[in-house]
């Protein structure tokens, strides 16, 4: 006859404790996190913006949607589209499309930033934190790309088709291109894309990373609460 | 009622008995698409037009309406109109605009719940649960932001497009996760 393992360990904490203290943490780092992103987020998010472009100007030019992309005075980006204007204000006529993405618009997209950091700093810890909060901000840098390349695509759309956004009636520029139109599905597909990476991915990313990225968390706040083996001898 | 993607059974037709060969597919990748189905559809249908006038509208206009009678309940002279709040005889406004009106969330956390496998009275319970305490909060951040565009309107933008943003995720984190502790698990799931 040999000594059984203990199949029931004691549980280190109570999971109503842990899930107590998961909540304080959460929300006193959350606290931190706006702080910090309130003074830091035009270099932050400038350093982001700025390493995203080269991606997404090979993305783009790529994919047809633009010839180049440069850099613009305020932070934001000027997409040269290679489209021809044919008609429009004088002066214009002959010279090529461009579209301006205004850096607040770019910063917009990772306004929900603080609230993955916040999750993270949350217990509980396991190996890597760091290593995962960098992958994670890697991934609001690939989202960023992902949602400028769906903001290009819809302003082309309106530009090419010289029709209000299907979504939020975003008014066409004052001059018409030389362009095949997009189709009407084209058309709503490009507005939805940019209305769901605008107004609705940014709410989903942060959570899906902290899920993702910290896998323990979810089972912390999902324990059933019960007393621990320890607790009941 | 549990979902799966692939929950396939098959047989094959050899002569002697057999195992059926299951082939089941995660529940979380089964939970993962039908989310995503619900949500871009969801939103999909959210942006047409039609929905935009007869529903989306209404409802923020609604939302002022509410916030105005709050504060007029409490003493503070504020009117509604369409989808602006205002300071009568006062300096301060806002503009409940689509993208303020925490449909979006709340869009989000009803698909998380509907593919939650459990069964349909939890999930409705869930939905309304959910969309309550979003829109609860969401009444104070149009209320505290109508407060900040008249007091201090150097915190506003900030308070709109970070301070809240962040709180109502959260919000909607803790409730789904409250959710589905008391009724996720009706069905075993």
């Amino acid at each position: 006859m040999t000594a059984e393992p203990d199949m029931n360990p004691p549980v280190a904490a109570a999971p109503g404790a842990s899930r107590r203290r998961f909540a304080l943490i959460a929300f006193l780092a959350l606290g931190a996190s706006l702080a910090l992103w309130a003074v830091a987020q035009d270099a932050a998010a400038s350093v982001m913006i700025a390493q995203a472009r080269p991606l997404v100007e090979a993305l783009a030019g790529a994919t047809g949607l633009a010839q180049s992309i440069d850099a613009a005075p305020d932070g934001g980006w000027l997409v040269w589209t290679g489209r021809m204007i044919v008609s429009g204000p004088p002066g214009m006529e002959g010279t090529t499309a461009k579209l301006a993405i205004s850096a607040e618009g770019l910063q917009h997209l990772l306004r929900t930033t603080p609230i993955f950091l916040a999750l993270m700093a949350a217990p509980p810890y396991g190996a890597d934190l760091i290593l995962r909060v960098a992958a994670g901000l890697a991934a609001f840098w690939l989202f960023l790309v992902i949602a400028s390349l769906a903001a290009i695509n819809c302003d082309i759309a309106i530009m090419v088709n010289h029709a209000p956004s299907p979504v939020d009636q975003k008014a066409p520029p004052n001059f018409q291109v030389s362009a095949r139109p997009y189709s009407e599905a084209a058309f709503f597909l490009a507005g939805l894309a940019r209305y769901a990476t605008f107004n609705v991915a940014p709410f989903i990313l942060p959570v899906a990373l902290w899920l993702a990225l910290k896998p323990d968390a979810l089972a912390l706040l999902m324990r059933r609460d019960q007393i621990s083996p320890s607790a009941s001898r | 009622m549990r979902l799966t993607l692939l929950g396939l059974m098959t047989t094959t037709a050899a002569p002697t008995p057999v195992r059926p060969v299951a082939r089941k597919a995660s529940p979380g990748l089964a939970f993962v698409l039908t989310f995503a189905a619900l949500a871009l559809g969801g939103v999909a249908l959210m942006i047409l037009p039609s929905v935009d006038q007869a529903v989306v509208r209404p409802f923020t206009g609604l939302l002022v309406d509410v916030c105005a009678v709050l504060l007029n309940a409490f003493g503070a002279n504020v009117s509604s109109n369409g989808g602006v709040l205002a300071f009568v005889g006062a300096p301060g406004a806002v503009l409940v605009a689509n993208g303020c009106n925490a449909v979006e969330v709340c869009l989000l956390l009803s698909a998380a719940i509907l593919a939650w496998p459990t069964t349909i009275r939890a999930r409705l319970i869930g939905v309304a649960l959910c969309v309550a305490a979003v829109q609860a909060i969401n009444l104070a951040r149009i209320i505290s932001l109508l407060f900040l565009s008249r007091y201090s309107p150097s915190l506003f933008d900030f308070f709109h497009h970070y301070v809240w943003d962040a709180v109502i995720v959260l919000d909607a984190v803790l409730v789904y996760f409250f959710w589905m502790r008391r009724y996720g698990a009706l069905a075993g799931g």
